[in-house]
């Protein structure tokens, strides 16, 4: 007969126990992360598992609300457990660090915890991140920095078949500042473009309308992606002011300083890659290791974050999806 | 070198998906009508096509259990899933539409019950026009519920119109065209780039001729 076990006794779905031998791996992974961040001098940092649901609501662009894993105060207000990394260490810097005339360069090895309500059920609620914030930097020096230390860690961990991903947010943004589109029309064409949505994005425009060289630019964005030369050159051709254009020379510096340093052979572009996060502003990016169908690593620039805190940093990081790392090296 | 994982919807889809590959030169021997398998492989082992349920292709692919996958617009408007759209492939088209009793049209109620196999298509078709609606989810013969009375309406997929006629219901609203999509697995997309950008251009150029000729 089946030994039926209370429920009570069971874990709550989309939890996990670690065994000693998987939490050793754990260990080993962070450790190899923490003395490579530690040797680039970035000191780690730690912000409370629980915070005030307000700060996460107030901030455009960050995790959506029912997604948010809430607890009632004392006095009744709500509290959210840390939904995302970024944003209680971008708060804690612009509240805490008054001096700013020099760069700040913090890690993080924290949980967060998410309601992923995915079409079969629950997926993985608590998510073990590793990663890295630098502030105060605004050239393309630090995007350089950012990125280089993201293949630096893939590497250090053993991977060799990845691809970081670049993008350029404010491509788009600059290319959307240029329309009287609406919030809905724009959310709608966000969607198609995130998904590489050519027929759809079509139809779309199809009904809107507009000068057809921004048509023209909006469609092509979906399909700016690939060799990163040819990319930049083709995005040059459709950019409609020197916005754009700057924005575009910015990733081709960054681009350039990486494969000259010879990184190249791990970097791809896709303009296309507007992240749903809006806080992120410029540089962008993800990475992928080759036969895991989702990308392990997101980061990218946020300059606008801690102007929502009252202080005017500009920041760029990356966090790492330490549990998909694990997973990826236990079949390897 | 691995295979490119292609995950295809039983049913309607299988066979113009392998004649559209037949086209750029991609053939499966082993697949036949009757046969019971489920994984075929293409004559110069570059390709796998695994045969799967059409509402389990956006997870095979999401997941990146397939690289590709074939699906209808129906099935990833029901269910949703986080990958790269990239081509309408052109066939298998058909509707989304509601559809009723013919004295419905007239019939303002203030809670309308739609009886569905797709219920988040209703929902959301429904609360764009901002009419609130209870959703009846139904796993076949959905033409029966407001018949019976189960339901004021149904959202459905509507090819021919022939089993509604035959049923005394007529299509009130169109909700949106539907046909075939390829869909790719975003990493696979971004890390066998050179293999799945050539397929995909391959497969559009011989969907380009088809819509001209």
């Amino acid at each position: 007969m089946v030994n039926l076990l209370h429920e009570s006794k069971r874990i709550p779905e989309g939890v996990t126990d670690l065994d000693s031998f998987d939490l050793a791996k754990k260990e080993n992974v962070t450790y190899t992360l923490k003395e490579l961040y530690r040797n680039n001098g970035y000191r780690q940092v730690q912000t409370p598992i629980f915070e005030y649901y307000d700060l996460f609501l107030d901030i455009k662009g960050t995790i959506a609300k029912e997604k948010m894993i809430k607890l009632i105060d004392r006095d009744g207000k709500i509290l959210v457990l840390r939904p995302d990394a970024t944003i209680p260490i971008a708060r804690m810097v612009a509240t805490n660090y008054q001096k700013q005339d020099s760069e700040i360069k913090l890690s993080y090895f924290t949980n967060v915890f998410r309601m992923d309500d995915d079409q079969q059920g629950l997926q993985n609620r608590e998510l073990t991140q590793a990663g890295i914030e630098l502030f105060g930097k605004p050239d393309v020096e630090a995007d350089v920095e950012v990125i280089r230390l993201t293949i630096k860690s893939l590497q250090a961990l053993g991977f060799r078949d990845f691809k970081i991903d670049l993008g350029q947010a404010n491509y788009f943004k600059e290319l959307m500042n240029l329309s009287t589109i609406s919030n809905e029309q724009l959310q709608e064409i966000r969607n198609r473009i995130e998904n590489k949505n050519v027929s759809e994005l079509r139809q779309i425009l199809a009904d809107i309308e507009m000068d057809a060289a921004y048509k023209e630019a909006i469609l092509s964005m979906p399909l700016l992606y690939g060799e990163p030369e040819e990319v930049i050159a083709k995005a040059e051709n459709l950019a409609l002011n020197e916005e754009m254009k700057k924005e575009l020379d910015r990733l081709r510096q960054v681009y350039h300083q990486l494969t000259e340093e010879g990184f190249g052979e791990f970097l791809s572009i896709d303009l296309g890659l507007i992240n749903h996060l809006n806080y992120y502003t410029g540089i962008i990016f993800q990475g992928y290791i080759k036969n895991f169908g989702k990308p392990v690593v997101v980061g990218g620039r946020y300059d606008q974050l801690t102007k929502q805190f009252g202080t005017n940093l500009p920041a760029t990081g990356f966090g790492f999806y330490l549990d998909d790392l694990l997973a990826i090296m236990k079949e390897a | 070198m691995s295979e490119v994982k292609i995950a295809l919807a039983k049913g309607r889809l299988e066979q113009l998906t392998l004649a559209a590959f037949q086209e750029i030169g991609i053939e499966f021997p082993d697949f036949t009508k009757d046969s019971r398998k489920l994984i075929f492989e293409d004559k110069n082992h570059q390709y796998q096509i695994v045969l799967v349920k059409a509402s389990d292709v956006p997870t095979y692919v999401e997941k990146g259990a397939a690289d590709i996958g074939i699906v209808g617009k129906d099935t990833l408007l029901e269910n949703g899933a986080d990958v790269f759209e990239v081509l309408d492939l052109g066939f298998g088209r058909c509707k989304f539409a509601v559809a009723g009793l013919p004295e419905q049209k007239n019939n303002q109620s203030s809670k309308l019950t739609v009886a569905s196999k797709y219920p988040k298509v209703a929902k959301d078709y429904y609360h764009k026009k901002g009419i609130s609606i209870e959703t009846i989810k139904l796993n076949g013969s959905v033409e029966l519920a407001p018949l019976i009375g189960l339901s004021d309406v149904i959202v459905d997929i509507v090819e021919t119109g022939r089993t509604l006629k035959e049923n005394g219901l007529e299509v009130l609203e169109d909700i949106s065209e539907i046909s075939a999509r390829l869909v790719v697995n975003k990493a696979s997309f971004k890390t066998k780039t050179d293999r799945i950008h050539s397929l995909i251009q391959d497969i559009e150029s011989v969907i380009e001729k088809q819509t001209v000729s």
